[in-house]
């Protein structure tokens, strides 16, 4: 069983190395103030230094874009789960049908590419609705559609290890509403998949370019670009810390989410 | 309980935001797209068949040709990483921190990435340099981060996590009791994977396939960054006419690929949920 | 169903069966209307329905309001004054048939709204609220068609205002700019600036001046790293809203497209005269206050040799080192480095293919390497040797000092090429006065001294150095005066030619091979 395993552990020791190569690489490019082709083993522990980052940090036209980024991730979330959670219990409550639908709408965001998809929103909300074309906080649907890939999985996942059609019995039959049966008694049963789907919407936004840009919203990715030509080292130094901060919240958020499928089944 | 026509009705009207969300913010812009790629303005052809001409076709061409390799190596790679990391459940941990790692390298993209690769494996990479104290000399060899493979690798680290990310749930679903089963009936470990895992497995391999190839045709960022190499891709070129400083004029062009670009991933989509349909047929 | 009640979408209680289960007696739960759990007719249930029916039109009205700009309080006067002129404004919108589509959405989305809205389980009832139903549909219809109206109006509105200000103020008065300009503009206190980095051509300090002169005025700028034609995009996407962008630093391309939609707003700063002929539109809709010269960057840490031509850079030393500022069908910075080969190799501004012939050869050869130029890959060495304009270059300079890198800047013998960028304001923008006042000030001397700092030739430059205001010190970062002498620029209609050549040829010959 043993040996067995150790081919298992080679896969992943070759996927760490994948991953992780041009991660150190971009790190050593924003830390360390020689370019490779000075670099000699002689020199490797020299002029690596933390001013970009903390450069970078220190401007507020990062703040800026730093908290808009995060008000949006947080309205992303906040939408995502208003939206998916009832139809997704009711989708598996109530048919069958609807779900694989649903399921396949959620791949729909694929199809379109964003390009297209912003500049047909613009065109679509300028003279209708405005204020989805002005507001910084009009982004917040095309961010919702653009993860909705990733969230309707994880909260499929979610859903799918629950036994849900006793837990609304049980719940409706004590008497509550839809209302709260959904969102005091099934949401906190998936809280896990909540919590790694509005990590996701998170992490979408972080990465957001192409309707940031073409709506002129100073989100933090179209100013770590922008950055990027003006203090690159910074720039990267900054995406590093935000990627590595994304992965061990989402780490966190699986491990202790306490919806780990096949960790209920009766059957 | 049965319930009456008005009934069923009103149950289905909860899937109602849901959709009216869908239908508002993602098929009514993308109609706009369609309208606009129709309008022949002042050209000579209509934008739709001249995007299918020349070198717009060889970027088609070559879009797919990147979508289909990164693809088929995320499925095979994310696939083993997936059984890997349920395979070694028991190490405390260890998946929390894969899928973790897993849903942010599979939204990375762009710049960042561009770059990291870039540092990595360019002419003046840190990776390459090492290599080359042991006496591998990638670009000697004619590697270029902005070749085909070069730009396929770039996309692989975003197409394998997907998959991963695809098929933890799926191999969930496998039962440790199945396998022994299949063992105290005589089955060998392969025939148990040939005969019962991969069945059971073929819905997600082939939604997570059709996935990871309509998320390399449609990434654009990546692309960009890697310029020379990517502006052979569908997605830089729409950027060229709608987005760009020297071709104007030309926008229905642009359109017009971004609706082909629709068609074409639409179709996977479609195919693929055909095949799935028929694999499945065994669960009903 | 085993409960009481339910709630509908908008989380109002709605009265049900009750029905006894077998976990035994169903609470119901709440204490109203516990008294009518049968389901025949009573005043009492009926009046509940209306109830629901008005609170529902009150929470949809709000709702409405925030979607439709419309202000929740006035909304509800607005729909009886101008229901009926509002659906003819959304039959005759000029966004036809786009308009009228989004009506009919709206309309059949609140169709839909209003339908959850009552959960109606017995015929009695569903009877009695249909009528009801139709009537707050009327209703609800008649406010959608104002929701789709009400924009136009507010577009109205506000260039009602332009044309009102526009008039009061005059292009060229006793001072230069006019007093009434000035107020205005500081009334205004604001200019909505797009795609001006602070490191091209010394933006930053250009942007600081202007700050110094008209302390009362902000600058902000927009998306800096947008293309010429992302502001055009912007300028679209943002018409009506206070963020529009006022005035456009744009690539000649598209200056001539944005000329041909009309967005320029006409103004012939005060320092109109002395600026050449070849560097303002003859109309008045654009100036360039700036020009540069295409350029060679050689990283000398990584390669010892800089390069001084277009002959230079297809020698084999030179293999897999050589980068474009990306790609020509896109980027202004590339074209012109396109144009440049070709006048090096025999082309003129008439004939682009040997400028095309040069880089697909430099490709074949495996000089010219993919990679795009960034301040980053030029940092990593990545880029050794790539094309730019002599103003982007200082604006490098700190950072490479800063990781102990040497470089030199080259304009190549052979082939001088000089590029402008055009800037003027647009129609119908939030802030025309204070527009005004960033097109006069980078022209003006303050703004010619800035863009000198940034190593670009300002479009006065003859003028300002026959008035002795260059000194050596300002002209450091400059380009040799015998090179200056030599650019010519190319018409638009030349520049429109070149471009439908590389755009059919540069895909074939060079990049996709």
């Amino acid at each position: 069983m043993r040996a067995r395993n150790a081919v298992w552990w080679l896969v992943l020791l070759v996927a760490t190395v994948f991953y992780a190569v041009p991660m150190l690489a971009m790190a050593r490019f924003a830390f360390q103030r020689i370019p490779v082709i000075k670099l000699s083993w002689g020199n490797v522990f020299d002029k690596w230094t933390a001013a970009p980052l903390v450069e970078t940090l220190r401007n507020p036209d990062f703040h800026r874009a730093g908290l808009l980024s995060l008000g949006l991730a947080v309205a992303t979330a906040a939408l995502t789960v208003l939206l998916l959670v009832p139809t997704m219990t009711f989708a598996h409550l109530r048919s069958p049908r609807m779900r694989r639908f649903i399921e396949l709408s959620s791949v729909l965001p694929f199809v379109v590419p964003a390009i297209a998809l912003v500049i047909g929103f613009a065109a679509a909300f300028r003279d209708t609705a405005p204020i989805f074309v002005r507001s910084s906080f009009g982004m917040v649907p095309l961010l919702v559609i653009t993860a909705l890939p990733f969230t309707h999985r994880t909260i499929e996942n979610g859903l799918s290890s629950l036994d849900l059609r006793t837990l609304a019995d049980a719940s409706r039959s004590l008497g509550a509403g839809w209302n709260r049966t959904i969102w005091t008694v099934i949401a906190p049963n998936i809280r896990g998949s909540i919590a790694t789907a509005s990590f996701l919407a998170l992490t979408v936004v972080l990465g957001e370019f192409t309707i940031a840009s073409l709506l002129l919203k100073n989100t933090l990715p179209l100013y770590l670009a922008y950055a990027q030509g003006q203090n690159p080292q910074g720039a990267f130094a900054v995406g590093l810390s935000l990627t590595a901060l994304s992965a061990v919240f989402i780490a966190l958020a699986n491990r202790f989410g306490g919806t780990r499928p096949g960790s209920r089944q009766q059957r | 309980m049965v319930a009456g026509p008005s009934k069923r009705r009103a149950r289905h009207l909860v899937f109602l935001p849901y959709f009216v969300f869908l239908a508002l913010f993602l098929i009514w812009p993308a109609t706009f797209v369609f309208v606009r790629a129709f309008q022949q303005g002042d050209a000579p052809r209509n934008p739709m068949i001249e995007a299918m001409t020349g070198q717009f076709r060889g970027a088609f061409v070559y879009s797919l040709q990147i979508s289909l390799s990164s693809a088929a190596i995320g499925l095979v790679v994310g696939s083993l990483v997936a059984v890997a990391i349920v395979r070694l459940d028991h190490v405390r941990a260890l998946r929390s921190t894969v899928v973790g790692y897993s849903s942010v390298a599979a939204n990375m993209g762009g710049i960042p990435l561009a770059f990291a690769f870039i540092a990595a494996f360019g002419m003046q990479g840190l990776a390459t340099r090492l290599l080359r104290e042991v006496n591998i000399d990638l670009i000697g060899w004619g590697f270029r981060i902005t070749d085909f493979w070069g730009i396929v690798l770039v996309y692989l680290y975003f197409q394998i996590p997907l998959m991963t990310l695809v098929l933890v749930p799926a191999l969930d679903g496998l039962r440790r009791t199945w396998q022994e089963a299949a063992q105290s009936l005589g089955a060998s470990s392969a025939q148990y994977w040939r005969f019962v895992a991969l069945p059971i497995l073929t819905p997600a391999l082939l939604g997570g396939f059709l996935l990871l190839i309509a998320n390399a045709f449609s990434a654009y960022a990546t692309a960009y960054a890697l310029s020379s190499g990517g502006s052979r891709l569908v997605p830089v070129q729409i950027r060229f006419f709608l987005q760009g400083n020297t071709i104007t004029g030309k926008t229905n062009l642009g359109y017009a690929m971004a609706a082909w670009m629709v068609i074409v991933t639409a179709l996977l989509v479609l195919g693929f949920q055909l095949l799935v349909r028929r694999s499945e047929k065994w669960r009903s | 169903m085993t409960a009481c009640q339910t709630r509908n979408l908008f989380g109002v209680r709605v009265n049900t069966h009750h029905v006894v289960t077998d976990i035994g007696e169903a609470r119901c739960g709440r204490k109203t209307d516990v008294a009518s759990t049968d389901h025949h007719d009573s005043l009492r249930s009926t009046q509940t329905i209306i109830d629901q029916v008005r609170r529902h039109l009150l929470i949809l009205r709000h709702v409405l309001g925030v979607f439709a700009n419309i202000d929740a309080t006035r909304g509800y006067l607005k729909v009886n004054s101008s229901a009926l002129p509002a659906i003819s404004k959304c039959s005759r919108s000029s966004q036809l048939p786009y308009s009228y589509l989004c009506c009919c959405v709206q309309t059949g989305g609140l169709f839909f709204l209003t339908m959850t809205t009552q959960h109606i389980t017995t015929s009695t009832q569903r009877r009695r609220s249909k009528w009801r139903t139709f009537a707050a549909l009327a209703l609800v219809s008649s406010f959608a068609l104002a929701a789709c109206g009400s924009d136009e109006e507010a577009a109205e509105d506000t260039v009602a205002e332009e044309v009102t200000e526009e008039t009061v103020a005059e292009e060229v008065a006793d001072t230069c700019p006019s007093q009434e300009i000035v107020d205005a503009a500081n009334a205004e206190a604001q200019v909505n600036l797009i795609a001006l980095p602070d490191n091209w051509a010394n933006y930053k300090g250009i942007l600081a001046s202007f700050r110094e002169k008209y302390p009362n005025i902000a600058n902000p700028v927009a998306n800096p790293d947008a293309s010429s034609a992302d502001e055009l995009v912007a300028y679209e996407t943002l018409k009506g809203q206070p963020d529009q962008p006022d005035a456009f630093d744009v690539s000649p391309a598209i200056a001539q497209e944005t000329a041909s939609k009309g967005y320029w707003e006409p103004y012939k700063p005060c320092t109109w005269d002395e600026i050449p002929e070849v560097l303002k539109d003859p109309d008045g809709n654009w100036v360039a206050a700036y020009y540069g010269i295409m350029a060679i960057g050689t990283n000398t840490t990584v390669v010892a040799n800089a390069p001084a031509s277009f002959a230079d850079l297809a020698k084999p030393e030179y293999k897999g080192l050589v980068s474009l500022n990306g790609d020509p069908r896109e980027a202004g910075a590339a074209f012109a480095a396109v144009v440049a080969a070709s006048l090096a190799n025999g082309g003129s501004f008439d004939d682009i293919m040997p400028g095309i012939q040069y880089f697909a050869d430099l490709k074949a050869s495996g000089n010219l390497a993919g990679t795009d130029v960034t301040e980053a890959s030029v940092i990593a060495g990545e880029t050794p040797v790539w094309l730019d304009w002599t103003y982007n270059y200082p604006g490098l300079a700190p950072k490479l000092v800063e990781n102990g890198i040497t470089w030199a800047i080259r304009v190549p013998t052979d082939g001088v090429y000089g590029g402008y960028y055009a800037q003027g304001i647009l129609k119908d923008t939030p802030h025309q006065n204070a527009g005004k006042l960033w097109i006069d000030h980078i022209v003006s001397d303050e703004g010619a001294l800035g863009y000198l700092e940034g190593g670009a030739i300002p479009a006065r430059f003859e003028a300002l150095v026959a008035a002795g205001k260059v000194t050596e010190e300002a002209k450091k970062n400059l380009p040799a005066p015998e090179l200056i002498a030599q650019i010519k620029f190319p018409t638009q209609d030349q520049i429109a030619k070149m471009k439908e050549d590389l755009a059919a040829n540069w895909g074939p010959m060079v990049a996709d091979k």
